[in-house]
């Protein structure tokens, strides 16, 4: 389950738009897979690609994950 | 949002959305890249994980996209970047769903119109309403989520010119009927 920190206020309002490298997007694949459901970025690839999801493809946290999965793996 | 190149596209697309959310946040904003492909690139905030958002009532915000970039030889700026899937979602500050707006055509969920889920923790358990039931909607823009957590959530903007701000980003992106 997501957890929500505490935010420091900021005095710049802008936001930085960061273009990620392929290695980057696949941290931020493994990091959320490991947030949301407690398994590597792999296993969840792994257990997607056989269907094991396909029961409640739905649930929020796997709609995170699965629209995270780097779209070339 | 269109440009003369893909990488102008997807600048004039990413600097929208980073207007818009410097309304409530200063979380990064994350694109995979602007090269032409068949694939659809990826697109987050703060690495997909909630954001926390200053209101009295602790609030996050989740914000996951999809876009390609496409050629459109008819327009002037023939390159043009258009949100293929979303998933807009504010949450407390358990992580627990309040409100998921999504869009992910491309899944394994029978639903690829847009629509909205309530989350399990804002109905009782003998309601009609279900956390997993798909509320159809049009396109909901990232603007129309922010203005939510302002206006109805209390958030506390980052920016007096925020109502400003969010009609000109979605103004920008709206060119397209089916941006969002």
């Amino acid at each position: 389950m997501a957890t929500v920190a505490q935010e420091p206020d900021v005095e710049d309002p802008g936001v930085t738009v960061y273009v990620v490298t392929p290695e980057e997007r696949w941290a931020i694949f493994d990091r959320a897979a490991r947030h949301y459901l407690r398994m590597s970025g792999e296993e969840f690839i792994r257990a997607w690609d056989a269907g094991k999801f396909a029961e409640d493809p739905d649930q929020p946290e796997i709609v995170r994950v699965f629209m995270l999965r780097p779209s070339d793996r | 949002m269109t440009g003369r190149t893909p990488q102008e596209a997807v600048k004039a697309w990413a600097s929208s959305f980073q207007q818009a959310l410097s309304c409530i946040t200063g979380a990064r904003f994350n694109v995979d890249g602007y090269r032409p492909a068949d694939r659809p690139y990826d697109a987050d905030l703060n690495g997909g994980l909630a954001v926390p958002l200053a209101a009295v009532a602790r609030l996050g915000l989740i914000a996951i996209l999809r876009y390609r970039i496409m050629r459109e030889a008819t327009s002037r700026d023939p390159w043009i970047v258009r949100i293929v899937t979303y998933h807009y979602s504010l949450v407390d500050d358990t992580g627990r769903d309040i409100v998921s707006y999504e869009w992910h055509p491309e899944g394994t969920s029978w639903a690829r119109w847009q629509h909205v889920h309530i989350g399990r923790a804002m109905l009782r358990d003998d309601a009609r309403l279900s956390s997993r039931m798909h509320l159809p909607t049009g396109p909901v823009p990232i603007e129309d989520v922010i203005r939510l957590a302002i206006v109805e959530f209390d958030v506390r903007p980052r920016r007096p010119d925020w109502a400003a701000v969010l009609q000109r980003t979605n103004r920008a992106r709206a060119e397209s009927p089916d941006q969002s």
